[in-house]
């Protein structure tokens, strides 16, 4: 219980690109680990090797980040013998944290001097 | 040779090329060659994820087929083994690490292969280790008494050598591997109880 009270999503940052993938393909519903990198490949452009979206499944299971879930019933035969998975509380106050920096960086993007580099960059200046 | 040769020739392997990638569309030649490479990874590892990852493996490369043709799919598979083959390093480390510090990690990774496997396999480093020493004596003694290598580029020939020995050596572990467990193809309701596996006590117990 000490644990839990002490422990901090920020603590936590950075988190690798495939985490936050998945956080977010995973957010508000239950996928299996192919539905999870077609849903990254549709988010992101992202093609995702299935060795690495295994391993980072694994690990954020084991952080306690995911969990595993009984499919939904509206899932096919074939798609009922799969391992879902789901957000757990502890993922999801990561995942926010994650993209609350993510969105802190965005803001930063504005800044004058820096979003004029970045036109720059993408070749619109 | 003119350029019309060498045009023919690149046309004739590129068409060799694209036929012998044909297999890589069917499903059961992808589900073989990740049956083969799977192996890098330990056998605890392969027990409690590989019927997972098989399933993630093959509608991926079905996607890809569907998508992309068969380019597509040579492009996934080559990009998943390869990551799988990255992947299975720090596993394998782990295992070994883990061979060291207990008891039941030190069971699991000396039930790798079986005592007589061991053995063949250590007979095969010895022969192998020896016919390469062979083969470098003779080059070495008739080039000391002719004054001239008896073959072009000597050290080339022993890497060669080295090269095809260790090759035949990964695909017989490989293959002996492959007909130990077999469990893992099969879905997960068809796996069979722990007690069945009397190979590798224990691991069925893993969730």
């Amino acid at each position: 219980m000490a644990n839990n009270t002490k422990w901090n999503p920020w603590d936590e940052l950075p988190i690798p690109p495939v985490m936050l993938y998945i956080l977010v393909a995973l957010f508000g519903r239950d996928l299996h680990g192919y539905g999870i990198m077609k849903q990254i490949e549709e988010d992101t452009g992202t093609r995702v090797r299935t060795g690495t979206l295994h391993k980072n499944l694994v690990k954020m299971v084991e952080k306690g980040w995911l969990e595993n879930c009984p499919p939904p019933k509206t899932a096919d035969s074939d798609d009922q013998r799969r391992k879902y998975y789901r957000v757990t509380g502890k993922g999801s106050k990561v995942r926010n944290a994650a993209l609350s920096q993510m969105n802190k960086l965005v803001g930063i993007a504005h800044r004058p001097g820096l979003s004029k580099l970045i036109l720059k960059l993408q070749g619109v200046i | 040779m003119t350029m019309l040769d060498i045009l023919y020739i690149v046309a004739a392997i590129g068409t060799i090329i694209w036929i012998a990638l044909d297999p890589l569309t069917q499903p059961g030649f992808q589900k073989l060659l990740f049956r083969i490479f799977i192996q890098l990874y330990p056998p605890s590892y392969r027990q409690e994820h590989g019927v997972e990852l098989i399933q993630i493996y093959l509608s991926a490369c079905q996607q890809a087929v569907e998508e992309y043709g068969k380019l597509g799919v040579v492009w996934r598979v080559i990009g998943d083994i390869a990551g799988m083959s990255i992947d299975a390093i720090p596993l394998r480390y782990n295992q070994v690490k883990k061979a060291y510090s207990s008891a039941k990690g030190k069971s699991e990774f000396n039930n790798t292969l079986s005592p007589s496997q061991q053995k063949t396999a250590i007979s095969l480093i010895i022969i192998g280790t020896s016919f390469l020493g062979i083969v470098a004596s003779i080059v070495a003694i008739t080039e000391s008494v002719t004054l001239a290598s008896p073959v072009m580029r000597a050290s080339f020939l022993i890497l060669g050598i080295t090269m095809a020995i260790l090759t035949i050596l990964i695909l017989l572990w490989m293959i002996v591997s492959i007909r130990n467990r077999k469990t893992i193809f099969l879905d997960s309701n068809e796996l069979p109880q722990p007690d069945n596996d009397k190979r590798n006590p224990g691991y069925g117990n893993r969730k």
